[in-house]
């Protein structure tokens, strides 16, 4: 209760800077509910929780011609959860993403270039490190009313210390992991002020899945390591997978300048050795512009 | 569509109270109300003549201010950016084609605006920004205010065609169209309810990306 408390002050914080100084583009506030945080296949192993997440962008832009512009981005965000407070993390995101337009008008379709390093830093130190992406995103717009996107992006995670192998011949390094996606998406409004989001993408590469001993995960897995987060005798798997990303979101638009967004969220992973693990995510996500 | 025309007195000079209101019977912002004469060259009365005032569609917090503005045929517009960022004014409308690149204060010269209809304004940097231009075929014209009130004053006595425009008229233009007589010491009271379309605008509210887990 009393990081939650933190988090909403920080919140409160933030936008007052942001009203008074405007150093701030946005802030957020995000309940999210995860019914398989482990990302585990066995219910002995799998496990829910809910977290509170804060966040605060700041940036600035510069209109380098007519159709291309540069953006250089600020995120900081502090994560809280209710169960497993080892997953309490802040992250510190800088972004530099370049824009270009194919044509005049809002229907001309553009494409996005971005790249991103986050610092991660977890209650649980084993997590703390770095987060690098790079991606492109096309987008078309039809009308006020439907735009879509198709993106192509690259992950890479790497902690800033890895702990003693378990056995000499399995690398420890769990939260080492790389992996890249493929993304379409539509955005449709309803009414005037209800926008329904849909997107489907396709991962592939290493997630990261914690559980009692296994030994088909065992079997299956790149690495392997002590995860106390979850509790005693846990252990983080790292796996390739191919990884299966269903979202559903509404959001009802209030003014011009923020939103409340209910969000679904289905994933499917199926990792080498046949093993899969299914998880739902929930959202409701508030973000205010400045 | 209902109409109702009232003819009133106790009025200095010819004039017309439009008031105009929604599908619900709200009054209506926004919409332009226009007299055309049905005696060509049956004009006088307007303070200036076209071209010669100095009418500005403004540019703040990454919008035009006014959403609508209703101008005669052979008025110049200026497009002033008071945004610390720049703006890429453009229109793609029949009525006028232009294309204001990338400026921040004054640009270079104004756009005259030299054929009737409906002009749609656009920014190329931000999506979201959009104003209409109401290019009036006679220099008898008005927009509601947020009561959906309109006074085209100083009308010279004579019959009128008035009609109704808005971005969200349904129909079309000519289905609002009342014939109206006006006399030098009269006022005309006319009221509109029209129909309109639905809201939809390119959202500027931010919505959570696609997030990654």
């Amino acid at each position: 209760m009393i990081r939650v408390r933190t988090l909403l002050l920080a919140l409160w914080a933030m936008q007052c800077l942001a009203s008074h100084a405007g150093l701030i583009d946005q802030v957020g506030v995000e309940l999210r509910l995860d019914d398989n945080l482990a990302r585990a296949e066995l219910d002995g192993d799998i496990t829910s929780d809910s977290t509170l997440e804060v966040s605060a962008d700041a940036g600035a832009g510069y209109q380098v011609s007519d159709s291309d512009r540069l953006k250089l981005s600020f995120e900081l965000s502090a994560s809280a959860f209710r169960r497993y407070d080892g997953l309490d993390h802040v992250a510190a995101r800088v972004a530099l993403t370049h824009r270009h337009k194919f044509g005049l008008g809002a229907y001309a379709p553009a494409l996005a270039l971005a790249v991103s390093a986050s610092r991660l830093i977890y209650r649980d130190s084993a997590r703390t490190g770095w987060q690098y992406e790079a991606g492109a995103t096309l987008h078309k717009r039809f009308s006020p009313r439907v735009d879509i996107q198709a993106g192509y992006g690259f992950q890479l995670r790497r902690s800033d210390d890895v702990g003693e192998r378990v056995l000499p011949q399995i690398a420890a390094d769990v939260f080492d992991t790389s992996s890249r996606h493929l993304r379409l998406g539509i955005n449709a409004m309803l009414t005037p002020s209800y926008l329904l989001g849909a997107s489907y993408a396709i991962h592939k590469g290493d997630i990261v899945s914690t559980t009692l001993r296994n030994l088909p995960i065992f079997l299956a897995s790149d690495a392997i390591a002590p995860d106390e987060v979850f509790g005693p005798d846990r252990f983080a798997y790292t796996l390739t997978a191919m990884t299966r990303d269903l979202q559903l979101s509404l959001s009802r638009l209030i003014g011009a300048d923020a939103s409340m967004t209910f969000g679904y969220q289905l994933i499917d992973s199926n990792a080498e050795g046949g093993i899969a693990y299914r998880s739902i995510l929930l959202r409701a996500t508030y973000l205010q512009q400045f | 569509m209902s109409a109702c025309l009232l003819a009133a007195t106790s009025a200095s000079a010819g004039e017309l109270r439009a008031l105009v209101r929604d599908g619900d019977g709200k009054p209506l912002a926004d919409a332009v109300v226009v007299a055309v004469a049905h005696v060509a060259g049956q004009r006088a009365g307007r303070p200036a003549a076209p071209g010669t005032d100095t009418i500005i569609i403004d540019q703040v917090n990454k919008e035009f201010i006014p959403y609508v503005l209703p101008v005669e045929v052979g008025t110049s517009v200026n497009f002033p950016n008071r945004d610390n960022i720049r703006h890429h004014v453009y229109s793609f409308s029949d009525a006028k084609r232009f294309e204001l690149p990338l400026y921040i204060g004054d640009p270079a010269a104004p756009v005259l605006f030299d054929k009737p209809g409906t002009v749609i304004l656009g920014c190329n940097i931000h999506d979201w920004m959009i104003a209409y231009v109401y290019v009036a075929n006679s220099p008898y014209y008005a927009k509601t205010d947020a009561a959906g009130t309109a006074t085209l004053a100083q009308l010279p006595s004579g019959r009128y065609s008035v009609r109704v425009w808005h971005p969200r008229l349904a129909g079309t233009e000519d289905e609002t169209t009342k014939p109206l007589a006006v006399t030098d010491e009269g006022v005309v009271e006319a009221s509109w309810q029209i129909s309109l379309t639905p809201d939809f605008r390119i959202p500027r509210a931010p919505v959570p990306g696609q997030a990654g887990y």
